[in-house]
């Protein structure tokens, strides 16, 4: 069973060469951390100053993330997912796809691994993109001593991007959901937009768990301090595993009941 | 091994209640034939495959494939399976190896057979190109490429000829001949283009309007024939001859300067026109009609 899945992941990834999807990681990781750079260099004469901060990669992480939580994560998660089941119905290929011999858990959860394999590399696209932002302004401009020496919070950073990691998932099942269901991609994405909108009304408000399109903006917000999240029945991450794994199994039984299938 | 590659028993199907797109169907595709699935657009053709592939859930009806139940036997019957169902299911922006490399790991066949399934349907030098660059001919050939990449013993073709000119028709004719002859590859090919399928099958299935119309060898369907034969006559007095046939024992009528005559074989189409010759009269044009499957399908398939 292990052998299958691991073939079926194989298959799905050659399935995505040459798409888009390497471009949408780069671009959409790169964003936040691009904006930074040119910040840094525009305000090159602070740069001293900054880097006699003892927490300048802490400052510059909490800094950079706060639009990367609130609005490139969720949004990116909706144009992956989509984009990687699309794969299939624009190129009329489910019908070869379920005419091949893999269980329908097979089929799913190795579209599923895919989705979430190009999640953890927008992730490293925006940590490494964050830590050039931080190091090459003074290397480019010459101002400032050089890479700040002040400790990266590797331990800190990693545990925020897990947890960012985690609250992620309720859009990749949401997403992936309608993303089986749907041919028209404008339906997946007009949605995830719509909701990702929705938890941005309500970000302030105490009703705010509701909408999980944005437990990556709640929790960038907790952790900075701007909200108590003492409205959330739980935390965080319960939350979106736990509406990770109903939607899953919702989307599962959905796709594996389907009566046509290609 | 079993004597049906594919046997289906009362399959029935309808995608509303009160459209039956079939009824019951008994398809029995022998082992080792080139089975040609004809029938009409609209006659249930691709919605019996796509049942027989597992792709359309079975309402009514079983279906045994390779001599065993598809429903309890889905994933280990369709490693035995090579398909192409309608149009070519191709990965456009990948090249024609990218394409047959997605399914070689999927059936877990050596890498090497992407190429030798390349060299068959003589594709080997389309190189870097992908698929969405590719002619409708080509597109259908690699799909063939695809379903035959892992050597199945079962191939199902949905009107695999679309799209290819005359060299491609008979390129593609010679291999599914070929495969069928030396490795034994039980073959189904679906098809609308009924001269296409009379030269190429041992055996024919004739659907029409969700209902299997004939079922056998394509010998019995030409036996069949025989005894709807028709010739059509002309003579230099047809009044006269249509006048020898009837005292004759024929059934004959006058149509449009014509005489048509039912029911002859071609021994008796020779015996006939050596009887009004001798009775004086000149045979301008003796037409055998109905002789082809096309004729036989038209009869078939018509209410």
């Amino acid at each position: 069973m292990l052998s299958a899945f691991f073939h079926s992941f194989l298959s799905e990834r050659i399935k995505l060469r040459r798409s888009l999807l390497g471009w949408l990681i780069l671009c959409g990781g790169s964003f936040v951390p691009a904006i930074m750079l040119a910040v840094r260099i525009r305000r090159q004469q602070q740069l001293p100053n900054w880097h006699r901060l003892g927490v300048f990669w802490e400052k510059h992480w909490i800094e950079s993330w706060e639009s990367i939580s609130i609005m490139i994560l969720p949004l990116m998660v909706v144009l992956l997912t989509t984009l990687i089941l699309q794969v299939e119905y624009r190129n009329n290929t489910w019908k070869q796809v379920h005419a091949s011999p893999q269980t329908w858990g097979t089929i799913f959860s190795a579209k599923l691994a895919v989705v979430l394999l190009a999640l953890l590399q927008l992730f490293v696209v925006i940590n490494l993109g964050l830590y050039l932002a931080g190091a090459l302004p003074s290397l480019l401009v010459g101002a400032g001593g050089g890479i700040s020496s002040s400790p990266i919070p590797w331990i800190r950073m990693l545990a925020r991007d897990a947890n960012y990691f985690v609250e992620c998932l309720p859009i990749v099942a949401i997403q992936f959901l309608l993303a089986l269901r749907f041919r028209n991609f404008l339906v997946p994405i007009g949605i995830g937009v719509a909701g990702w909108i929705l938890s941005l009304v309500l970000i302030n408000t105490s009703y705010n768990f509701l909408i999980p399109y944005n437990y990556t903006g709640i929790d960038y917000l907790i952790s900075t301090g701007h909200r108590s999240g003492q409205n959330l029945p739980t935390t965080l991450g319960t939350l979106a595993c736990g509406t990770f794994a109903v939607l899953t199994l919702v989307s599962y039984a959905l796709y594996s009941r389907q009566a046509d299938k290609g | 091994m079993s004597e049906w590659a594919i046997e289906t028993c009362g399959l029935s199907h309808r995608f509303t209640p009160t459209d039956a797109v079939l009824q019951d169907i008994q398809l029995q595709v022998p082992t080792g034939s080139l089975y040609g699935f004809l029938g009409p657009n609209g006659a249930g053709k691709t919605t019996t495959l796509r049942l027989v592939l597992g792709l359309l859930r079975c309402q009514e009806g079983s279906i045994r494939v390779l001599g065993e139940p598809l429903e309890s036997r889905r994933v280990a019957l369709l490693r035995r399976i090579g398909s192409s169902i309608e149009s070519p299911s191709l990965y456009a922006h990948l090249s024609s190896v990218e394409n047959l490399t997605v399914w070689q790991k999927v059936f877990g066949c050596p890498a090497r057979r992407v190429g030798e399934a390349l060299h068959q349907v003589g594709l080997h030098d389309t190189g870097g190109k992908v698929a969405g660059q590719f002619s409708l001919g080509m597109k259908q050939r690699l799909a063939l490429a695809v379903a035959l990449l892992h050597q199945p013993e079962l191939l199902i073709l949905d009107e695999p000829t679309n799209g290819l000119d005359p060299h491609g028709i008979l390129e593609m004719r010679d291999l599914l001949i070929r495969l069928n002859r030396d490795h034994g590859t039980t073959i189904l090919v679906s098809s609308h283009l009924l001269s296409e399928v009379e030269r190429l099958v041992t055996h024919v299935g004739i659907i029409s309007r969700g209902t299997l119309r004939f079922q056998g060898p394509l010998a019995s369907l030409a036996e069949r024939n025989q005894a709807d034969r028709q010739l059509t006559l002309h003579t230099s007095d047809n009044p006269r001859a249509l006048e020898i046939l009837l005292t004759s024992g024929w059934s004959a009528r006058p149509e449009q300067g014509r005489l048509f005559v039912q029911g002859v074989s071609s021994i008796q189409a020779g015996a006939l026109n050596q009887q009004l010759v001798m009775s004086g009269l000149t045979v301008f044009e003796l037409t055998p009609v109905g002789q082809n499957l096309e004729h036989q399908f038209f009869d078939l398939i018509g209410d």
